[in-house]
């Protein structure tokens, strides 16, 4: 030790001037310090649901980090200038250099189809010229279930653009273009509001530098505390500078490397500020105590002498504290951890050295005489209340403690942890107002993602299971919007055949594909060579119950479905072989209809099987008739072959009605066509087989209609039109039957953000655990270890666990969640609170080798070191407090309970502590 | 919005390049314009119809390679194109048929899992055709029009670069620029470029070979699409010129045959 003071002693100046070197170094680099929150880099980057993740958005090109919502609010959208406006806005933002491509409901694929027509193009792809053609817009799309509640809001008002940028893309120049060209074109706008990764990422890092600036004002705080405390300059500044320096050096070192930090990083200044100036006060209202008896050399040599190792066993407890975090496997608080450590570290030998140095070379005439013990103030003054009355009141004190744990442990079980975003950043912060909106307006900003793998997905079962697995998910609570290409498909085929089903014939899949394949959506939801895809679903809420139980009840149902069958052609069987296979189709309608929220009971379930299973054997001639609706509608799907043939339909008409009023077979209908249009027998053949091939499909539409009327009477309610063209299944020429052998299979796996927020929030229960009891165990070593004593050890113990408790008490009375930031508080606290248990024993230790009596010792603790105690604990809360100041929920959360926790800690290490001592025959165990 | 992988419209854009631009094409040095042009339609083939075997490739912006075979009928009668085309394979798109008639004005699709044949209808002139980068308006463009003012821009030691401007207001083109061949009078290349004047398509005849009458077969056709990145490839199996096919061939009832 002597070594170390001469060495302190001898090379002051160059200390000094290193440290103020390294300082200024600092500054330059603190501005390039990086901060952003993706709840994706929680996990370490090997953990199983991150790795699938990344691997499906990467997969499928959803890397959300490139994209950005704007949602642009009219007074109503669908005017002729508003909706030139809202095009304007989304063609000038092509235009930047930091966009690759603006979507919006304006180029979303549209089909349009007749009975011999279809089209596929934009939903806008001729922009409406008068106010009537906008109205006829406007109807259109909010009957567009792929636009209304995603693209457009229900009510008209608001249009959703999603920007793509560059990857790597400059979040802040991207903001500023963003917001520039919006503002020179969105005169007419009423609200604009951004949200997404690039969006977030801007205001994330410029509420983490709001909270670094709060380090000011807690400055400030204690600067004044530290006045009222030393009544000196040096005696103010010196302590807190030793944070500060800290707090620039740790930043600098972080910025320095260009890692980018989470937002939890920037509570460190206010935390150094209020953890490490404890250190300076110590050093520094010790070296006066001994500048009143010795000169100044000596003095600053029994200074260091007297407090390197108090000083380095508390930044060791609070080390502990802080390395703990590193066992919870969540990247925050790792790298939270690691830094604090060094930080503490750091500060324990500044204090040493900068300070040993700082009064070396600064020599004060001047000391503030009787700096501590005499004192008389308000503090002093209750404490030495608490050192007359803490025996004779021994039972009420210890009752009291002892409801106040048992509430708080009650409280304690409702704790429950939340890692979404609003979790993190508060309901009133700005970012989490942007996510309501989009929530309330566009059905919310995150998804989840159903993961489908098969040999070929583009296969009918594997697409009716996803329809089925995405209708099921749209009635669970949380989820809404699922889309997936089967919803595509579907169109495509009500298009093609006026079924909006997918058809369970391979080759009709094969034809869709063909029609649509350029589709940019239905590309970018196919990959691994059409052997995976994706249902995407959107989750109203990132975290809850509801959406954990809706999870589960989706990963459930999922396994539900076969998921290896085998095909059967029926157009390949004669038709008394078909018939055992209708089991099948009608078991896939009603598990169809219940996976879309239909709910039918058990003698439904039974009447309804009965009734398909009859009308499927129904051949369709059944419901031939020679209605004129009927007969028009064999025409109307004729048309393109019969103007091929130059035939008119009103010609036509009275030739089908006579084939159809005389039961004719269809060579006597060729004989007729043949003679009445004068015919030749080619063109005859060929209009007689276009005509029976219409009048089948107009007989199969007849005989859904018929399948309705029947299946809503035994329902007792009206099919809406999704249910209603489930019943199309009965006219499937596949059937698809459960067989372990069989050749079809599939696998479905959900992620995604809200999945990943699930892990998270294990993680962070599993953390604290971990964090907490490794926090335990490495102070309960040191302590043992200090005190020589297992007995000591344990009973130092006892007034933190008493915090830790009362503090989760706390969090569940002001239903504050367990988050990265929340998390953390039991581990610091251990650290850091059990130096008031360390000083308290150590005194009472020397008060008891001046073989004082326990119950004096303990008093002239309480009066002495209890003042420095509780002196300690008002700094360390004033300056956290501050932190509560911050415009993120979780830091402020945090913050607040450092604070509590240093105040609640100090009382039980007052009240409890000396009655444990006495109880515990402390003396005799000896010191 | 339509398929990349339906490739008939660039097809039928090629047969109409080929058949027109072609025809523009000419002569030796110190040509004018009109005789370079003249040179080249005197190389090229002249016919009422046509029968194509071919092979497309598509190579899309990640260079994913799709490779399809196809069967294709052209018709000119009086300035007005009908094409009929059908795809051989793979299995997914066998027997898929498209008929476009009157300059692509009516534009029918068969697939023959649903038996039926639809109409595929063009919103706009200026839109895109089926999802590729080529739209209706291409169809129908005359590049022989004697309207277009045309100038010889540059003259190299082996080709002639020649500017072409539509006269149409409304065309989305502002011009065209044609690389011709000076040895043989084809044209190798021809240039697309919007109203801002930023190239957009390209087309290159990258294999030829001449008939028994020494008239000009293109046989390895690239088209690029600049913007999009992505790229089309034909290389033409066999070509037939003026068969006896009857007159209600180009009808939704032959699309529905099972052999053409």
């Amino acid at each position: 030790m002597n070594k170390l003071t001469e060495f302190i002693s001898r090379h002051a100046k160059l200390i000094m001037v290193l440290v103020l070197l390294l300082t200024l170094l600092s500054f330059t680099q603190i501005k390039n310090l990086k901060v952003e929150d993706d709840i994706t880099k929680y996990l370490a980057e090997n953990d199983p649901e991150i790795v699938f993740y990344q691997e499906i958005s990467n997969k499928f090109g959803r890397y959300e980090e490139n994209i950005t919502l704007v949602s642009l609010e009219y007074q109503d959208l669908f005017t002729l200038e508003n909706l030139e406006n809202f095009k304007l806005i989304s063609e000038e933002l092509e235009k930047s250099n930091y966009i690759i491509s603006v979507d919006s409901f304006l180029n979303m694929p549209k089909i349009i189809s007749s009975d011999y027509g279809i089209e596929i193009r934009d939903f806008v792809e001729v922009f409406p010229e008068t106010e009537e053609e906008v109205q006829e817009l406007k109807e259109s799309a909010l009957n567009d279930n792929m636009i209304r509640g995603t693209y457009l809001s229900a009510d008209g008002q608001v249009g959703l653009l999603m920007v793509k940028s560059p990857d790597n893309v400059d979040s802040t120049f991207l903001r500023e273009d963003l917001e520039e060209i919006i503002n020179k074109y969105g005169n007419n706008l009423v609200k604009v509001e951004y949200i997404g990764f690039p969006v977030i990422d801007v205001q994330i890092n410029e509420m983490a530098r709001d909270n670094m600036s709060l380090a000011s004002l807690a400055t400030l705080v204690v600067l004044a505390l530290l006045f009222y405390c030393f009544r000196s300059i040096p005696g103010t500044f010196l302590p807190i500078s030793i944070a500060l320096i800290t707090s620039f050096w740790l930043l600098s070192s972080i910025a320095s490397t260009g890692k980018t930090v989470t937002i939890v990083i920037s509570a460190i200044p206010v935390l150094m500020i209020a953890l490490v100036t404890a250190y300076g006060i110590h050093f520094t209202s010790r070296y006066y105590e001994e500048r009143n008896l010795f000169p100044p050399q000596e003095a600053i040599k029994r200074t260091i002498v007297s407090v390197f190792m108090p000083i380095l066993m508390s930044a060791l407890t609070t080390m502990a504290g802080f390395v703990s975090l590193t066992t919870a496997v969540i990247r925050p608080m790792t790298e939270f951890g690691i830094f604090a450590t060094i930080g503490i570290l750091l500060s324990f030998f500044l204090t040493i050295f900068f300070l040993g140095a700082f009064f070396n070379t600064f020599i004060s005439k001047k000391v503030p005489p009787n700096f501590s013990l005499e004192a008389n103030d308000l503090i002093t003054r209750l404490l030495k209340v608490i050192a007359q009355s803490i025996f004779s009141k021994k039972n009420w004190i210890l009752g009291t403690i002892i409801i106040i744990i048992t509430i708080s442990g009650i409280f304690a079980l409702q704790v429950k942890p939340d890692s979404s975003i609003e979790g993190r950043l508060g309901e009133n912060n700005p970012i989490t107002k942007t996510m309501d909106y989009f929530k309330e307006k566009l059905g919310g900003v995150d998804f989840l993602y159903i993961y489908i793998t098969a040999d070929n997905v583009k296969h009918p079962y594997i697409l009716r299971s996803m329809d089925k697995i995405q209708n099921y998910a749209s009635h669970l609570p949380s989820l809404s919007q699922p889309s997936s290409i089967t919803t595509f498909l579907a169109q495509l085929n009500a298009a093609m055949e006026n079924k909006k089903i997918i058809p369970a014939n391979p080759s009709k899949i094969d034809n869709l594909w063909f029609l649509a394949g350029d589709n940019d959506y239905i590309n970018s939801m196919l990959a691994d060579e059409n052997q995976s895809t994706i249902i995407q679903i959107r989750a109203r809420e990132l975290t809850s119950n509801a959406l954990n139980k809706s999870i589960e009840e989706l990963e459930k149902f999922i396994q539900t479905i076969p998921h290896t069958v085998s095909a059967i052609d029926l157009a390949s069987l004669p038709s008394p072989e078909k018939e055992p296979y209708f089991s099948y189709i009608i078991e896939n309608i009603i598990s169809s209809w219940q996976a879309n929220g239909l709910k039918i009971d058990l003698q439904q379930e039974e009447e309804l099987q009965k009734k398909l299973r009859q009308i499927a054997t129904l051949p369709n001639e059944y419901f031939y008739s020679t209605q004129e609706e009927f007969i028009t509608e064999i025409l109307q799907i004729s048309t393109l072959e019969l103007e091929d043939l130059g035939i008119s339909t009103k010609a036509l008409q009275p030739i089908l009605f006579e084939y159809l009023n005389n039961y004719y077979l269809e060579n006597q209908f060729l004989a007729i066509l043949s003679q009445k249009l004068n015919l030749s027998l080619e063109d005859a053949q060929y209009l007689t087989e276009i005509i029976t091939d219409s009048l089948s499909i107009v007989a199969e539409r007849e005989k859904i209609r018929y399948a309705q009327t029947e299946i809503e009477s035994i329902l007792n309610t009206q099919l809406n039109e999704e249910n209603a063209d489930y019943l199309w299944y009965l006219t499937d020429d596949y059937v698809y039957v459960p067989d372990t052998q069989g050749e079809i299979n599939f696998s479905g796996r959900l992620t995604g953000i809200p999945v990943i927020i699930n892990e998270v929030n294990n993680s962070v229960f599993q953390g604290q655990i971990k964090s907490m009891l490794a926090a335990f165990i490495i102070v309960f070593i040191l302590m043992t270890w200090q005190f020589g004593s297992l007995l000591t050890g344990f009973i130092a113990m006892i007034p933190i666990v008493c915090t830790i408790l009362t503090a989760f008490g706390i969090m569940g009375i002001a239903k504050i969640s367990l988050n990265i930031g929340t998390m953390m508080v039991a581990s610091i606290a251990i650290g850091a609170g059990i130096d008031y248990t360390i000083h308290f024993i150590n005194r009472c230790k020397q008060e008891l080798a001046k073989n004082k009596e326990l119950l004096v010792a303990i008093k002239i603790t309480l009066t002495s070191t209890g003042r420095a105690i509780a002196f300690n604990s008002l700094s360390v809360a004033a300056g956290a407090f501050v932190l509560t100041l911050s415009e993120i929920k979780m830091i402020s959360e945090f913050a607040g309970l450092i604070g509590w926790v240093m105040l609640i800690s100090v009382v039980y290490t007052l009240l409890l502590l000396p009655l444990l001592l006495k109880y515990t025959k402390f003396k005799e165990e000896r010191c | 919005m339509l398929n990349k992988n339906n490739y008939y419209p660039i097809i039928l854009i090629i047969l109409i390049l080929l058949l027109n631009i072609n025809q523009l094409l000419c002569a030796a040095t110190q040509l004018t314009v009109d005789e370079i042009i003249d040179k080249v339609k005197e190389n090229q083939v002249e016919y009422t119809n046509s029968k194509v075997q071919a092979e497309m490739i598509l190579i899309d912006k990640n260079n994913k390679i799709e490779e399809r075979e196809m069967i294709l009928f052209v018709k000119e009668e009086n300035n007005l194109i009908s094409i009929l085309i059908r795809f051989l394979s793979p299995k997914s798109v066998e027997r898929v048929t498209l008929l476009s008639t009157d300059n692509g004005e009516r534009i029918y699709l068969y697939m023959p899992a649903y038996q039926k044949a639809r109409r595929i209808a063009g919103s706009s002139k200026q839109e895109n055709f089926m999802g590729t980068d080529f739209s209706y308006e291409d169809l129908s463009i005359d590049y022989q029009s004697e309207d277009y003012q045309k100038e010889l821009l540059e003259e190299t030691e082996t080709q002639f670069l020649i500017e072409v401007i539509p006269a149409e207001e409304d065309l989305s083109y502002r011009k065209f620029v044609l690389y011709i061949n000076k040895e043989q009078f084809y044209v190798e290349k021809v240039e697309f470029y919007n109203l801002d004047e930023q190239l957009t398509k390209t087309l290159e005849i990258k294999e030829i070979k001449f008939d028994e009458m020494d008239k000009i077969i293109p046989m390895n056709i690239a088209l690029a699409n600049i913007i999009d990145n992505h790229q089309t490839i034909i290389n033409i199996k066999e070509i037939e010129y003026d068969l006896e096919l009857p007159s209600d061939f180009f009808t939704i009832r032959t699309m529905q045959k099972p052999k053409l």
